[in-house]
């Protein structure tokens, strides 16, 4: 009997949410400034883009998800929730808590703000900067800013983070910083691209883990 | 015959770029994302709009200005800069240099990063940061958000204003820091301040010209 319920357990759901020109399979990629032919013809464009066959992917707002209540085991979110205008954030975690089933995961990354006004203020506010730092820590600060989406519109550190998951009913497992020029990245996490895993970070990175 | 040229002279062209919701009779005031008709409904939106009756609109990029090369007397531009992508900034100091006159002035506003990331850090990178001092500041950093082009995209501080201006081949005659919670702003002619309000940001008043 026990083998029978074993084989009739249904695939988990997963979303890689905000998931840009990398998608995943075994997961339910969404992202609202692309369509999948969009992605498809970006593959050329990003020397990063990953559009693995039989991928599924849905065009939606991280705000306003199509997806009944309770109902997602694990989302993931790389580099998704600075691309978030300021007022629409605590929206998108409402959002997280509403579609998790009781259970559910969620795990996040995004920069912390922290280390980039730390940066700002060593580097940027005396003359000896190169205009390539500039542009780089420019592009870091207000996303890199090459289409639609592609701007970042919030700020967010360890404690900007953990208010917004833990004011949604979230409850925070784990916190942890990769550290500005460090290779070192999160190894559970299931949807980040080459780059993030080849590079080293360029800021310091918030990589939480909470569930609902 | 001296009379004579004088009374023949015209008013000089005068530019408010990227005048927002403040048109201003005199100056010839240009945005990128309003039509006239959009700005003259946005009044009821903004408590800070103001369409002098008879001031002239040109909807135009300010990286692709209508304007002839040497054509311009007096560039007046309030919080514009940082709403341009950073990678377009060159070519916008680029075109103000071109339509100026030699002899031509700039007069530019935009807020100093240097104190956004010393407020980030003295008032949001900590434990009791208040949720009013977050917004205010992610306002501050990344723009108002209210509609298109209501968005910060790149950051300025002293040194790197000044570089723009002398790479676009003007010459800085003065650049004014107003801190912030002054009730002390620059003269200017495209803004009222209402009498008494305090700066919520740090902000650069650079003049500057085109040499003959």
């Amino acid at each position: 009997m026990a083998t029978k319920t074993i084989q009739k357990k249904q695939e988990l759901v997963k979303l890689n949410l905000g998931c840009g020109v990398q998608l995943v399979k075994g997961f339910i990629n969404i992202d609202k400034y692309l369509t999948l032919e969009q992605l498809k013809s970006k593959k050329r464009q990003y020397a990063n883009a990953v559009v693995p066959k039989g991928a599924k992917f849905i065009q939606a707002d991280a705000a306003n998800l199509p997806f009944a209540n309770n109902s997602v085991d694990y989302v993931e979110s790389i580099d998704m929730i600075e691309h978030m205008p300021t007022k629409k954030v605590i929206k998108v975690f409402m959002e997280i808590y509403r579609v998790l089933k009781p259970g559910g995961k969620l795990k996040m990354m995004t920069n912390d703000f922290d280390s980039m006004a730390k940066i700002w203020l060593k580097y940027m506010t005396k003359p000896g900067f190169t205009e390539d730092h500039y542009y780089e820590f420019s592009e870091i600060l207000y996303g890199n800013q090459v289409g639609p989406g592609e701007y970042h519109t919030s700020p967010f550190n360890p404690m900007v983070m953990n208010s917004f998951i833990v004011s949604v009913g979230l409850t925070l497992d784990k916190m942890t910083i990769y550290h500005l020029g460090t290779s070192d990245y999160p190894k559970n996490a299931q949807t980040m691209g080459p780059p993030m895993k080849n590079g080293r970070m360029r800021c310091d990175m918030i990589w939480a883990e909470a569930h609902k | 015959m001296t009379d004579k040229t004088t009374t023949k002279k015209s008013s000089p062209v005068k530019v408010n770029l990227g005048c927002g919701v403040g048109l201003f009779k005199g100056f010839i005031n240009v945005d990128k994302y309003f039509t006239l008709k959009q700005l003259q409904s946005k009044r009821g939106l903004y408590r800070n709009a103001m369409i002098e009756p008879g001031a002239e609109f040109v909807q135009a990029d300010a990286a692709n200005l209508p304007f002839s090369d040497s054509s311009v007397d007096y560039i007046e531009s309030i919080n514009m800069i940082e709403h341009i992508p950073i990678r377009d900034v060159p070519q916008v100091f680029a075109e103000i240099a071109r339509i100026l006159k030699p002899g031509g002035r700039l007069g530019l506003l935009t807020d100093n990063f240097d104190k956004l990331a010393q407020n980030w850090t003295n008032n949001v990178a900590k434990p009791d940061f208040s949720e009013h001092h977050y917004f205010e500041l992610a306002q501050l950093i990344y723009g108002n958000q209210l509609g298109p082009g209501e968005f910060h995209t790149s950051p300025f501080n002293p040194w790197i204003l000044n570089s723009f201006i002398v790479w676009a081949g003007l010459t800085l005659d003065k650049m004014t820091i107003y801190p912030q919670g002054s009730t002390d702003a620059p003269q200017l002619q495209t803004v009222k301040w209402q009498k008494n309000s305090l700066l919520r940001n740090e902000v650069m008043w650079a003049e500057a010209h085109l040499p003959k």
